[in-house]
């Protein structure tokens, strides 16, 4: 049954279209919430929004939706510029963060609302509600009202609302971040199952770096009203271009070193590390500061070691290590639970990179 | 886990219920913390019933009795004829009409009100309608007379144009007139009531109205009107029986010329009784408790029907 009816609902959406941000500027009186930010999403594809609070990324999002007045910028969904239609006439779905069904109208009245607005006959209505819940197996819960479910419940019925209308184009607003840990796990990859079924352009906003790497085809991080890096979760992890990205998505160790020679930097208490000096060429013997993330490090128990271990972090199946030194540095190290048991209070530790540094800057 | 707690129970029960501190020694604490928490409405509720209830039922009773204490009808017989009939239908007149009045013009003042993103006119929008929703009597029938009576400023400036408003079918001293002067504080009375729920109102469902399509009046016929639907009936009732019970400001206006039942209830205490009239007041009385009544059952009902999604 479901298999039948998630088939006729995609037919409705394989045709994602092709979205791009031009130039995107918002002011609020002084303050820039948008710098000319550019952005454009494939046919199909989900584009994760990422950023601290108040770096932009909700505005953007609002301002693709229409929601949101603009001081500058264009607004293109597939070969159509939108930026004068308002929210109404854009066929953009849009799940909020909480709180946005209608407390009013059940579970199947929310999901039939924007289809009620286009004048959908009843019986067609009642005949994709039942699809769309079914999607999202809430089937059975067709007739209640938003306060008699849960939190991940009512984030379901609302996605289901926002496609009922055959959106072009899904925006999603931190739609997991009222919801409890298990629950937010399981609904990422529910919406990303039926983004990938339907074919949907969508854009995700959030601020958990976790979600962002899960879910998306590409990550655009943003800081103070302008995107700093869009890349595939991998390569916004593993190449980030600036200290910020480094730094927010994933954690990151910060060590003083010396160049030594074109693939080679030397950290201060650890030694020779590789680095990718193809865009950051330095010369020999030029000081630098170099970021290294906490699995790119090996531990070695010896008896020349000055690093010793402070504290540990059970993470499953791997372990945090906060280590120090005499020199008061400290450093972060994660190994796989197995190696760790190996690492006591006491031991005397060496540290080698393992892989890369992960950016090198001028100190 | 019910269950469990249940077969757990019924074994402790069975063995006497001695061998660890179980739910059974627990009841009793719990209960006696509730005991403790209502002991604070004691003094309301001693209130109530000794200047609501004891006296509404005291004049159900003595509505029913004549003068020497007999069982009678005629007192309310007497309430349903003549001038005191029209008195009752004088004052459900009037109270609809400045209820409903009232209630549409308050709740477009508090969505204004809530519109505003200055919070210098909110604040003195409610401080004020708090002292305006508190105001009646003589100060206020003045107001009105000094600006809209035969002689107001107001009448006299109209009259100086050319238009007397008393010749064309006004009257501050009617039911009409009435209806107006109540507004004053009916209105007021309305935006406190009204803006709390407006405020309550989330932005993410104008958001989300707009992003399925819907425009803005759209959005009020299915979303925003069911929802302020149940505190806009309460506040009509609240309304309704402020307007029904006023009596200071009418009397002021009309020295009691517009027959009005508190103002047919204040001739009564005052001693203005004819013979065989004795208990004439309290079957008055007993009648405006009766329409106060309705009024509220009626809000009940519609309260259930237009809030099916809050149960």
């Amino acid at each position: 049954m479901t298999q039948a009816t998630n088939t006729d609902i995609s037919s409705n959406f394989r045709n994602g279209v092709k979205v791009d941000l031009i130039g995107l500027s918002r002011y609020y009186k002084d303050v820039a919430a948008l710098k000319s930010m550019n952005l454009s999403a494939s046919p199909g594809e989900l584009v994760v929004l990422l950023g601290p609070s108040g770096c932009g990324k909700t505005t953007a999002l609002r301002a693709l939706a229409g929601l949101e007045v603009l001081d500058g910028g264009t607004v293109m969904i597939g070969s159509k510029d939108v930026t004068r239609l308002p929210a109404s006439k854009r066929n953009i779905g849009m799940v909020f963060q909480s709180y946005s069904l209608f407390p009013n109208m059940t579970a199947k009245a929310n999901v039939e609302f924007g289809l009620k607005v286009r004048k959908v006959s009843s019986s067609e209505r009642s005949k994709r509600s039942a699809e769309l819940l079914d999607l999202i197996g809430l089937s059975s819960q067709a007739d209640r009202y938003p306060h008699q479910l849960s939190g991940g419940q009512q984030q379901r019925v609302a996605l289901a609302r926002a496609l009922a209308i055959k959106p072009e184009v899904l925006l999603l607003d931190e739609p997991l971040s009222a919801l409890d840990a298990k629950v937010r796990s399981q609904l990422r990859d529910e919406i990303r199952r039926i983004q990938l079924e339907l074919g949907i352009t969508t854009f995700f906003v959030t601020h958990d770096q976790e979600e962002a790497l899960a879910l998306a085809d590409r990550i655009a991080v943003m800081r103070a009203g302008e995107i700093e890096q869009i890349d595939t979760p991998l390569s916004v992890y593993s190449q980030p271009t600036t200290e910020f990205v480094a730094e927010f998505v994933g954690k990151v160790n910060r060590l003083a070193g010396v160049v030594v020679s074109q693939e080679k930097v030397d950290v201060e208490s650890i030694g020779p590390i590789s680095y990718d000096s193809k865009n950051t060429p330095f010369q020999t013997g030029t000081k630098v500061q170099v970021l290294i993330r906490p699995e790119a490090l090996g531990i070695m128990i010896s008896d020349t070691g000055q690093w010793r271990l402070v504290s540990k972090s059970f993470l499953g199946a791997s372990v945090k290590l906060n280590l120090t030194n005499p020199a008061g540095q400290r450093v972060i190290v994660e190994l796989s639970t197995g190696e760790a048991t190996l690492i006591e209070q006491d031991s005397p530790l060496s540290l080698f990179g393992k892989s890369d540094a992960l950016l090198v800057q001028r100190a | 886990m019910a269950s469990s707690t249940n077969v757990e129970e019924s074994a402790q029960s069975r063995a006497g219920g001695v061998s660890s501190p179980g739910p059974t020694e627990l009841r009793p604490k719990r209960s006696r913390r509730r005991w403790h928490n209502g002991i604070g409405t004691v003094p309301f509720l001693v209130y109530l019933g000794l200047f609501l209830v004891i006296p509404a039922i005291s004049v159900v009773v003595t509505a029913f009795q004549s003068g020497a204490g007999h069982f009678t009808l005629s007192n309310f017989n007497e309430a349903v004829h003549g001038v005191y009939l029209k008195s009752f239908i004088n004052s459900i007149q009037l109270s609809f009409a400045a209820a409903i009045v009232a209630t549409v013009l308050g709740v477009l003042a508090s969505l204004a009100v809530c519109a505003s993103s200055n919070r210098i006119v909110r604040a003195l929008v409610s401080s004020g309608s708090a002292v305006f929703a508190n105001t009646g009597g003589v100060p206020l029938a003045f107001s009105f007379i000094a600006t809209v009576g035969n002689f107001g400023v107001i009448t006299k400036l109209l009259t100086d144009a050319g238009f007397n408003p008393y010749d064309h079918g006004f009257s501050l001293y009617s039911v009409f007139g009435l209806t107006i002067v109540y507004q004053y504080f009916l209105i007021p009375l309305m935006v406190l009531i009204m803006i709390p729920p407006i405020e309550a109102l989330r932005k993410e469902w104008v958001d989300a109205s707009s992003s399925l399509g819907a425009t803005r009046a759209q959005f009020w016929r299915w979303v925003g009107i069911p929802l302020l639907a149940p505190p806009i009936l309460a506040a009509f009732i609240v309304l309704f029986t402020d307007a029904f019970a006023a009596y200071a400001t009418a009397e002021a206006l009309t020295s009691g010329t517009i027959s009005l039942v508190p103002i047919q209830l204040g001739a009564l205490i005052s001693g203005n009784v004819l013979a065989g009239q004795t208990n004439l007041g309290d079957a008055l009385g007993a009648g405006m408790i009766a329409i106060v009544l309705v009024a509220g059952f009626l809000y009940a009902y519609v309260q259930r029907k237009a809030s099916k999604w809050l149960r």
